[in-house]
């Protein structure tokens, strides 16, 4: 296992979910890009903001429990 | 679109270049390593894209903050949008009548009343057919209860047991309140003593002169309960003439000098303990003729020592002032007991000087800021950088940079970390800026705002939908010159980021609320309709 191995698994998981799909590693679990629309919310001095939308990963493991 | 095992093999052989049964293994050495180390207890971190760790049985995973931030690429230079402003300007709309943000409930739909307005309104069928989709009616976050006002107490109580009262006129500062206020006045007074001189005198005149006034009053309780002790009613007279008291107290010692003196002795004993102990046994050693009067007046002064310990236990200023008052005299009376005297502490003297230090460190401090603000002395973080404008220092974007609409690019934006830097506070400036217009002149019976049509600049203060964030320009115009073909108002801005260099945010339409460009996005086509955000354009 080389350190470019690495770089490249990581960098084919980042462009995989930049581009909405799920990527399943065997035997360790899916990543899965998952989308947060614009909310609103409310600050601590009072002001509501609307913040930006967001994308997140969502890593579910293969073995569970 | 789910890229399993298999897949994933096949785009490790094509991006690394290795074999597959190489890329199997490696994948397969590195699933081993993961699990041993979480076995362990320990997390294992993949460069770039995160962490792994257990949580009993379960595996968890933190993404890397660069990987993070690079899926987010397409909202690169977003700023929170303040609401209150858009309010604001919606209120101006005489048919709307939305509550204010203080009485709406953030749990609800922000969006919910968009509904009902579109169907009071008198607008077109489709708006009331359609429901809004968006997430927006995910749970606000309150984080208000964080600022609940909070019931300032006392950081320790200083009644010293002797019960709470809350009469007001204890928290005032004064000789009646006895507690860590007195500390502060005496330090405020050390602080600037060398500072103020004669002022810090006066006002430890007045400050006796009230002390002694509360002492009027405990004596006066002594005097009535041991009537016939003429002896304290005498003293407590003389210290009634605040200005004369020594004269009177003079007088008074002369005609009892010994007894005078136990009293002072005895009252003000804490610096002067051992030199009354002295005084005591030359006294007792004088004459046992004065004995009887010393158990008078030591009556008498133990009488008064019912009330002093609870100066001394709460080291009251009045206490002190007490004592201070005690030496004194007791330094009038006793030329001897001089040497014993307590003498003034250095520290008001030395205090000044550490202020006139602590102020010149400021102003040296607040010079080098200046000069660095200014820009005459460099100094990073403090300096200004010079501004970069985005449209002419752009470079090219690399070529692999992806498209939102075209997922087949593979997009490496580590390699776009050569771009301008730039702060993400320019974006707002620049994306006026950097707007595109069409080139087409507005037609005369076109609204300001709206979704098909020519872009306005007078409507440049509105929101927009954005549907695009696009790596080159040449794809942003593509977009633009496709979707003004079929009639929409097409606004083409550009991000500077700092991470991925320029982005081209192709929007649809100029509306002069957020409500309205919320509208006017759920009848967007179905490609836009799943993801787009709305932003303003100013």
């Amino acid at each position: 296992m080389t350190n470019e191995f690495l770089e490249t698994l990581g960098i084919v998981i980042r462009d995989q979910i930049i581009m909405k799909n799920s990527v399943e590693i065997k035997g360790l679990g899916t990543f899965k890009p998952v989308h947060h629309n614009q909310k609103q919310e409310k600050r601590s001095d009072g002001t509501n903001v609307m913040m930006p939308p967001k994308d997140t990963i969502e890593f579910t493991a293969e073995n569970k429990g | 679109m789910h890229i399993d095992h298999s897949k994933l093999v096949e785009l490790l052989v094509e991006t690394s270049g290795l074999e597959k049964k190489k890329v199997e293994s490696q994948l397969k050495e590195l699933l081993d390593e993961i699990k041993a180390v979480i076995e362990e207890g320990d997390a294992y971190e993949v460069g770039g894209l995160g962490v792994f760790s257990g949580i009993g049985n379960n595996v968890i995973f933190i993404p890397a903050d660069d990987l993070s931030t690079e899926i987010n690429y397409k909202y690169a230079g977003m700023e929170p949008i303040e609401m209150d402003d858009a309010i604001s300007r919606e209120e101006k709309t005489p048919q709307e009548s939305e509550p204010s943000p203080s009485e709406t409930d953030l749990d609800e739909d922000p969006f919910a009343g968009l509904l009902d307005d579109v169907a009071d309104a008198d607008e077109p069928g489709p708006h009331t057919s359609f429901e809004l989709d968006m997430d927006l009616d995910e749970e606000t976050e309150d984080h208000a209860s964080d600022d609940e006002p909070r019931k300032e107490e006392a950081p320790f109580d200083l009644d010293d047991g002797k019960g709470s009262e809350t009469d007001p006129q204890e928290e005032k500062p004064g000789p009646d309140k006895w507690g860590i206020d007195t500390y502060k006045d005496d330090t405020a007074e050390n602080m600037f003593s060398g500072l103020l001189g004669k002022q810090e005198e006066s006002q430890q005149t007045e400050k006796e002169s009230v002390k002694e006034d509360h002492f009027n009053a405990l004596f006066e309780q002594e005097g009535e309960e041991g009537a016939g002790d003429s002896l304290l009613s005498e003293f407590t007279e003389a210290e009634d003439d605040s200005d004369d008291t020594e004269e009177a107290l003079r007088a008074e010692l002369e005609a009892r000098p010994d007894a005078e003196d136990e009293d002072d002795e005895e009252d003000f004993n804490d610096p002067f303990e051992t030199l009354a102990a002295e005084n005591n046994e030359d006294d007792e050693d004088d004459s046992f003729a004065d004995d009887a009067k010393l158990t008078s007046s030591q009556g008498k002064v133990e009488e008064e020592e019912e009330v002093i310990p609870v100066i001394k236990n709460l080291s009251s200023e009045g206490a002190k002032k007490k004592r201070k008052q005690g030496a004194e005299k007791a330094k009038a009376f006793e030329p001897k007991k001089d040497k014993t005297k307590v003498k003034t502490p250095p520290e008001p003297k030395s205090q000044p000087v550490m202020l006139w230090v602590l102020l010149i460190i400021l102003i040296l401090g607040g010079g080098t800021y200046a000069l660095g603000y200014f820009g005459i002395v460099n100094i990073p973080g403090v300096t200004p950088q010079p501004q970069m404008a985005s449209t002419n220092t752009q470079t090219t974007p690399p070529a692999t940079q992806a498209e939102e609409t075209t997922p087949q690019e593979q997009q490496t934006p580590q390699s776009q970390e050569d771009t301008p830097v730039e702060e993400p506070a320019q974006v707002q400036e620049q994306e006026p800026a950097s707007q595109v217009s069409t080139g087409g002149s507005v037609p005369a019976n076109q609204p300001a705002y709206g979704m098909t049509g020519v872009p306005v600049s007078a409507a440049n203060d509105g929101y927009t939908i954005v549907i695009y964030s696009l790596s080159r320009e040449s794809s942003a115009e593509s977009r633009r010159n496709e979707l003004s073909e079929e009639g929409y108002r097409v606004l083409v801005t550009t991000v500077p980021s700092q991470q991925y260099g320029t982005l081209w945010r192709v929007s649809l339409g100029q509306f002069r609320t957020m409500r309205d460009a919320a509208l006017a996005a759920e009848e967007l086509e179905s490609p836009f309709f799943e993801n787009y955000f709305i932003t303003k354009i100013q």
